[in-house]
């Protein structure tokens, strides 16, 4: 499928062009035929995006180069510095597969899944400050400076199928927005899986039943007040507190709970490794776990996680902590999509990976040199990977140039680096999952389109 | 004939419903028909040379391009509505200062550790690395953690009342713990009207410097939402103690209290 290229001014051209058309023939009338004809939403989708925080080198995992082809020999001309022979705990290899997808050192257990993973590369977050990075892929949309500007993909998507779950949309460690959403999409946010425990536990010391019946109907008339009818951050905080009370009485918090002593969560604490001792619960691991749960028990339609944390090496850390903790981070997505794969869906003969998609993603990269301190800086430059619902597996689309590892821009149906084509951005992605959602029409102002390379079918 | 306590615990259910808000707020049924936008009537065509248009009149209302159409140029004027604005809910800090200051020095800690100082960065708080501004939302985390923290903090409130003398009370202030809303309805209402202002600032219902024998007819519908959970939760609990600690609860679970 081939596309022109949606700026602004074709956007409004193209409304300007809709809305006569909408006026010459009847408006309304048409507009329902529209939706009428629209995809179904698939509704049995779920979400992870699961984010390295700080700034992952792509060199070392999403986007390497061969060392015999860029090196201290040439490196003047192509500006990129592999590095790899400088790397404690490595032995810098490059990590091949048989689908043609090559990987850096410490791609981890990841490479395992290749033939199900898409790779994007040769992005642009167009920003080398953190926060705006991250706000950029998690909303879609450029921050104004360093303020989110709409709400996040998670937030959007969980709005979008409804809220039969209870915590519809989860995110721990990882920012969340809802600007336009219901209130039922907002986000539970957490810094950890015990704190989420805690969430979920009925609160103590307890009251009876009946004097917490009795609390809650005069909470619920109050709410009823015209004066609270009047305010949003009030009818807000009465959904948010019967929310709160729902988690509370359905004894979730048992379905997190990886540290109990019985079968299930020791099955669970080997599945996904997740280490002992108290900090265990607030690894990658953990959350990865905690995910799973989340998503296979009907509880979230979207989760968001913290995979790995400290990619931020300007220093000669890189040599030793960027590659591990950007392997933990890819070993522990690597343990959630055997687990969901291995497990049947809701009696269909689909595994649960069929019905959820995973998104990898950081702020930005590093740059493709080392510095003066043996680290590397802010590189605008970015990659991410996506496998599951609706995701062709086994591809590579764009890639970051030869020289320096700029952006490029590509063709969006072949992911083939065409110079007429569009630099690829976080819209792009998240796009995709909107298009494959079913959900076509913009709804979430993205104003690109989707990359129909990794689109499945 | 001693009247089952399911039924009156229905009773007292209709009866918070029945005084839920304060009848002058309630809502009417009536659908409200919005107010037609005022169109200025402005005689003759300009285009037809009938009467010229003075300056300034098609930036009021209309304009008339023939005898046959009539557009306006004014968008429909919204329904007036009282002027309201809009709550902010308090930030962690405020929170906590507001919890120690009406529990009279308690806090909501686990051996020791306060615990919304535990909770910080789940509940949203800056930590000037990766988050700079605070979450004011009023969340259901936030919410469940207020509930924990309330309960926490009002059985404090009732073992250390208990250990007072009447006068250093805080929670007991003008009802012992042993009034009933049977033999002393008075007193527990006047303690009530302590609470609000207390935990609320409601000054709108009378202060206690006020209070007296009179005051229960005329408080508002406000109080009578409080009178109604003690008198339930007292029901079910036959005692006076659980009834309070209920209270307690409530007004901190209140909107009134975390937003401002």
């Amino acid at each position: 499928m081939n596309y022109t290229k949606l700026n602004r001014r074709r956007f409004l051209q193209s409304s300007l062009v809709t809305g006569a058309g909408l006026g010459v023939f009847g408006g309304s009338g048409l507009l329902n035929s529209l939706a009428q004809r629209a995809p179904e939403v698939d509704k049995d989708v779920h979400y992870v995006f699961a984010y390295f925080s700080g700034g992952w080198d792509i060199l070392l995992g999403l986007d390497p180069r061969d060392p015999a082809q860029f090196n201290s020999g040439n490196m003047s001309q192509t500006r990129i510095q592999p590095g790899y022979e400088l790397l404690n705990g490595s032995d810098g290899q490059l990590i091949r597969t048989s689908s043609g997808l090559d990987f850096g050192p410490y791609i981890g257990m990841l490479a395992q899944h290749h033939e199900k993973l898409a790779v994007v590369r040769g992005m642009s977050m167009e920003t080398l400050t953190h926060e705006a990075g991250r706000r950029r892929f998690i909303t879609g949309k450029p921050p104004s400076g360093l303020l989110a500007r709409g709400s996040s993909m998670a937030t959007v998507l969980a709005a979008m199928h409804g809220e039969e779950q209870p915590i519809p949309n989860l995110s721990v460690r990882v920012e969340s927005y809802n600007t336009d959403q219901p209130n039922y999409a907002t986000a539970l946010r957490t810094q950890g899986v015990p704190d989420l425990i805690r969430a979920l536990r009925p609160s103590d010391p307890a009251l009876s039943r009946r004097q917490n019946v009795q609390l809650d109907q005069l909470l619920s008339t109050v709410a009823q007040c015209p004066t609270t009818l009047k305010s949003k951050s009030l009818i807000k905080a009465e959904e948010a507190r019967k929310q709160a009370l729902q988690m509370t009485t359905t004894q979730l918090d048992r379905l997190f709970d990886f540290q109990a002593n019985n079968s299930e969560m020791e099955r669970l604490r080997s599945e996904f490794a997740i280490p002992g001792g108290s900090s265990g619960l607030q690894s990658p691991e953990a959350q990865t776990a905690m995910a799973a749960q989340a998503i296979m028990n009907g509880i979230s339609r979207t989760v968001s996680i913290q995979a790995s944390g400290g990619l931020d090496t300007h220093f000669n850390d890189w040599e030793d902590d960027q590659g591990p903790r950007q392997q933990q981070g890819f070993d522990a997505i690597s343990r959630l999509i055997t687990k969901l794969e291995s497990s049947q869906y809701k009696d269909t003969g689909d595994s649960w990976l069929d019905h959820t998609v995973i998104v990898g993603f950081s702020e930005f990269s590093r740059t493709p040199m080392l510095n003066a301190r043996g680290g590397r800086d802010h590189s605008l430059t970015g990659a991410c990977f996506l496998v599951g619902a609706g995701i062709q597996g086994g591809i590579a689309v764009g890639a970051s140039s030869n020289r320096g590892m700029e952006p490029q821009a590509i063709n969006l149906s072949t992911g083939s680096v065409d110079l007429g084509g569009e630099v690829p951005k976080p819209e792009h992605v998240l796009q995709t999952l909107m298009f494959n959602a079913g959900h076509t029409g913009d709804e979430a102002d993205l104003r690109v389109y989707p990359i129909d390379a990794i689109r499945r079918g | 004939m001693k009247m089952p306590r399911i039924v009156a615990s229905s009773l007292l259910s209709l009866a918070l419903v029945s005084f839920g808000c304060d009848s002058a707020e309630q809502t009417s049924n009536q659908p409200v028909e919005p107010k037609s936008p005022t169109v200025l009537e402005v005689d003759g065509d300009p285009f037809l040379g009938k009467k010229p248009i003075e300056q300034g009149a098609l930036n009021e209302t209309t304009a008339h391009h023939n005898a046959f159409s009539q557009v306006s140029l004014m968008p429909k004027p919204p329904v007036e509505e009282a002027p309201y604005r809009n709550r902010r809910r308090m930030d962690l800090d405020q929170l906590n200062a507001s919890l120690k200051t009406v529990s009279d020095g308690l806090e909501w800690a686990i051996n020791g550790q306060n615990q919304f100082e535990v909770l910080a960065s789940t509940l949203g708080k800056p930590d000037f690395n990766t988050i700079t501004s605070e979450d004011l939302d009023p969340s259901a985390m936030f919410l469940k953690f207020l509930n924990d923290a309330s309960r926490d903090i009002c059985f404090q409130m009732v073992e250390r009342d208990l250990q007072r003398t009447t006068s250093t009370r805080v929670l007991f202030k003008h009802a012992t713990p042993e009034m009933t809303m049977v033999n002393n309805a008075n007193a527990i209402e006047i303690n009530l009207v302590y609470l609000l202002k207390r935990f609320h600032g409601m000054s709108s219902v009378a202060s206690c410097d006020d209070c007296d024998e009179d005051t229960p007819n005329a408080l508002g519908a406000e109080l009578q939402q409080w009178v109604w959970l003690y008198q339930a939760a007292e029901h079910v609990s036959s005692s006076p103690v659980d009834a309070w600690r209920t209270v307690c609860v409530a007004l901190i679970n209140h909107p009134d209290f975390y937003m401002y």
